[in-house]
């Protein structure tokens, strides 16, 4: 066996790619039409955000913060853009997706700085932001919807259309991740976040900037938020004030799936990949398999404690089997 | 330079915060301030009745067809009319309106409460100066009579004929409700079950499962998504919801499924989605202006003594409807005898897009 191949035999992101086919495994034993290209199409479709997102997030976590306010930051961004799509004021589709993005950057910024500046800590001042930004929601609406009728077509058309057999939105959630992926394993600024993450004394010695770095992260993180903003309202067609209420403990679960680690400094893009994976197909396919609703959040909460317990059990070992090794 | 582009970027937030809002957010001002109705007295003199009615709070278009409706029944019987919105919408904005209406001195007030309890106070105010009072839209402790827009079993028989209709008379159906817990809901199923388990009419509908999208669109998106897999033979979705039609109509649409959509919405949500040949032929709603009115017809009863609230009296609107007094159903907020509307309002293809405008 190649060195290659054992290294990824053992690695946790294979064992969180077991825990993935066992879970699709038991669904399609449950519903034959769960592993179909309808059903796999919407899997992707709906959580495209959602697996989008988990990307800001891993950064934020991996320099030791969290980001709670994400979720609002989705709505008051697609909501800006929806309400000047209303007005009339934005007529293309691109420039919809740039204000959505816009408005992430900005609120990212806010956070970021209240962080980095404020010295508040990242629970608290990202728990602020998510009342904070859910409000200016609710205020620039006036506590209204945006319905499909304000939304211009070509927006709508692109967010639900597909290019290649592969939906829009996934699409830029490709491009996204190959674009992390790349930043966070060969370049300086990607080292760097590990860095500030797993050791801030040494990384400060070492002369990096770490409050530029969070202030950075932190609004990468909101860009992505603000783009699933238009995301969101160009594929539902309607921009509401309560959107993606609670969405942030999802893509935070997604992370912690994919084995990323709360007190910063560690986790992957392909973990984070099978981790959002796991979660998309956990809540798209609960309600295939014919159980109970009132069952379905306790088996969710349960199949992402399944799946947490077996990668830190993976890992142990595998902690234990290099460190045995380096004894010999 | 950082904290200049800090307080920049602050700055940014807060303009952007100003801006778009300015356009859309409804102006708070009402159209007509408390203080105005103050300077507007029309004391009753002799046999002239002056109603008043008190909305949730100005702006919302809802509430101002609401009183519309309310100022045109009340001229049609000769009656002075006065409409009053809260500053905003709180109890407390509606407690500083109704002290100025007894001030004033009117003969009845129709409230569209905006706290279950806190009004109870001013409310037996005003009921000791022989003020009536009913409430409309939603109740509250202390009013006599609440002009019920949504009777439970009304709601549930036009989702089952909407379900029966649309399906041809035979065949799959669902439901996609809110949540699991929400009271209207769960009391709008319960009685669609009374229903079609007691008429025959409906044997031949299957009604296949209930599932629960939370209010949520990408809950409401997944759950439509799997009904129509699990489901192929499925012929109508109900969902009453507002939330809920839209997403399940969004996705009919969006994989150009055969499947119908019934229930109800709002109808700015539903444009495009109402119509023939739309996933949504038609859909439900209350109509606010007839809302207004029964309120009107309601307050005059009381005034002629065709009623004094009590469970089991009928009176006749001079519209020609009767509208009998049944009990309070506290489960679902309802704390006062109470009157029911009608059926709700049908929206489709050749309505939808003129109550677009109005919510």
């Amino acid at each position: 066996m190649s060195v290659g191949l054992r290294k990824i035999l053992r690695s946790r992101e294979f064992s969180l790619f077991l825990v993935l086919v066992v879970l699709c495994i038991v669904i399609q034993s449950r519903n034959p039409q769960f592993l179909t290209a309808t059903v796999i199409d919407s899997i992707l479709r709906n959580y495209s955000y959602t697996i989008l997102m988990a990307t800001g997030m891993l950064m934020v976590l991996l320099v030791g913060g969290i980001d709670i306010s994400v979720g609002s930051t989705l709505a008051l961004s697609g909501m800006t853009s929806a309400l000047l799509m209303r007005h009339g004021v934005i007529e293309s589709a691109f420039l919809a997706y740039m204000v959505s993005l816009g408005v992430g950057i900005l609120c990212g910024l806010m956070v970021g700085l209240v962080i980095t500046k404020g010295k508040v800590l990242p629970i608290i001042a990202s728990l602020g932001f998510m009342y904070v930004f859910r409000g200016m929601t609710f205020f620039i609406s006036g506590g209204q919807w945006v319905g499909m009728q304000h939304l211009l077509p070509e927006f709508r058309a692109f967010s639900q259309g597909a290019a290649l057999g592969i939906s829009n939105l996934l699409w830029i959630t490709i491009v996204v991740y190959i674009l992390v992926f790349i930043m966070l394993g060969w370049t300086r600024t990607g080292r760097q976040i590990y860095a500030v993450g797993s050791n801030p004394e040494a990384a400060m010695v070492s002369g990096i900037r770490s409050d530029n770095i969070k202030l950075f992260v932190y609004a990468f993180n909101g860009a992505l938020a603000g783009i699933s903003g238009a995301m969101f309202v160009g594929f539902y067609a309607s921009a509401q004030n309560n959107s993606a209420m609670g969405l942030e403990l999802d893509i935070i679960a997604a992370c912690v799936i994919g084995g990323v680690s709360l007190k910063g400094g560690q986790g992957t893009i392909p973990g984070v990949l099978l981790g959002a994976l796991m979660i998309a197909v956990i809540n798209r396919s609960l309600s295939l398999t014919g159980i109970d609703p009132f069952w379905q959040q306790a088996l969710k909460g349960a199949v992402i404690l399944i799946a947490v317990t077996t990668n830190i059990l993976v890992q142990r070992r595998a902690t234990r089997l290099s460190l045995a090794r380096r004894e010999i | 330079m950082k904290k200049i582009i800090a307080l920049l970027v602050v700055l940014m937030m807060v303009l952007a915060a100003c801006g778009p809002g300015a356009a859309p957010a409804p102006a708070p001002a009402a159209p007509q301030a408390p203080a105005e109705g103050q300077a507007d007295p029309a004391p009753a003199d002799g046999g002239d009745l002056t109603f008043a009615i008190i909305t949730k709070s100005a702006g919302n278009p809802f509430m101002e067809r609401m009183a519309s409706g309310f100022e045109t029944a009340a001229a049609a019987m000769g009656i002075n009319a006065v409409v009053q919105h809260p500053v905003d919408t709180t109890a407390e904005a509606q407690i500083t309106v109704i002290n100025s209406l007894v001030a004033q001195g009117v003969d009845g007030i129709a409230v569209a409460a905006n706290d279950p309890n806190a009004l109870e106070s001013a409310l037996q105010a005003a009921r000791d100066q022989g003020i009536t009072i009913v409430t409309l839209d939603s109740d509250t402790a202390g009013s006599s009579m609440f002009v019920n827009q949504a009777g439970v079993f009304e709601v549930a028989q036009v989702l089952v004929d909407s379900a029966y209709d649309m399906s041809g008379g035979s065949g799959q159906f669902a439901v996609l409700s809110a949540t699991s817990v929400a009271t209207n809901q769960n009391a709008w199923i319960a009685a669609m079950e009374e229903i079609i388990a007691g008429d025959s009419r409906y044997a031949n509908l299957e009604w296949v499962t209930t599932v629960f999208g939370d209010d949520e669109l990408q809950r409401s998106f997944d759950e439509t998504q799997s009904l129509l897999i699990n489901f192929p033979e499925l012929r109508v979705i109900v969902a009453p919801t507002t939330v809920g039609i839209m997403a399940a109509a969004q996705v009919v649409m969006q994989q150009g499924s055969d499947v119908l959509v019934a229930g109800l919405g709002l109808p700015s949500e539903m444009v495009g989605l109402v119509g023939d040949d739309l996933p949504c032929p038609y859909m439900y709603l209350w109509n606010p202006i007839e809302l207004g009115e029964v309120a009107a017809y309601a307050l005059n009863a009381f005034k002629q003594g065709d009623t004094t609230g009590d469970v089991g009296q009928s009176f006749t609107a001079p519209n020609g409807n009767t509208f009998t007094v049944i009990a309070a159903a506290p489960e679902v907020g309802i704390v006062n005898a109470q009157i029911i509307v009608g059926l709700p309002f049908r929206f489709d293809g050749d309505n939808i897009a003129e109550w677009a405008l109005v919510y």
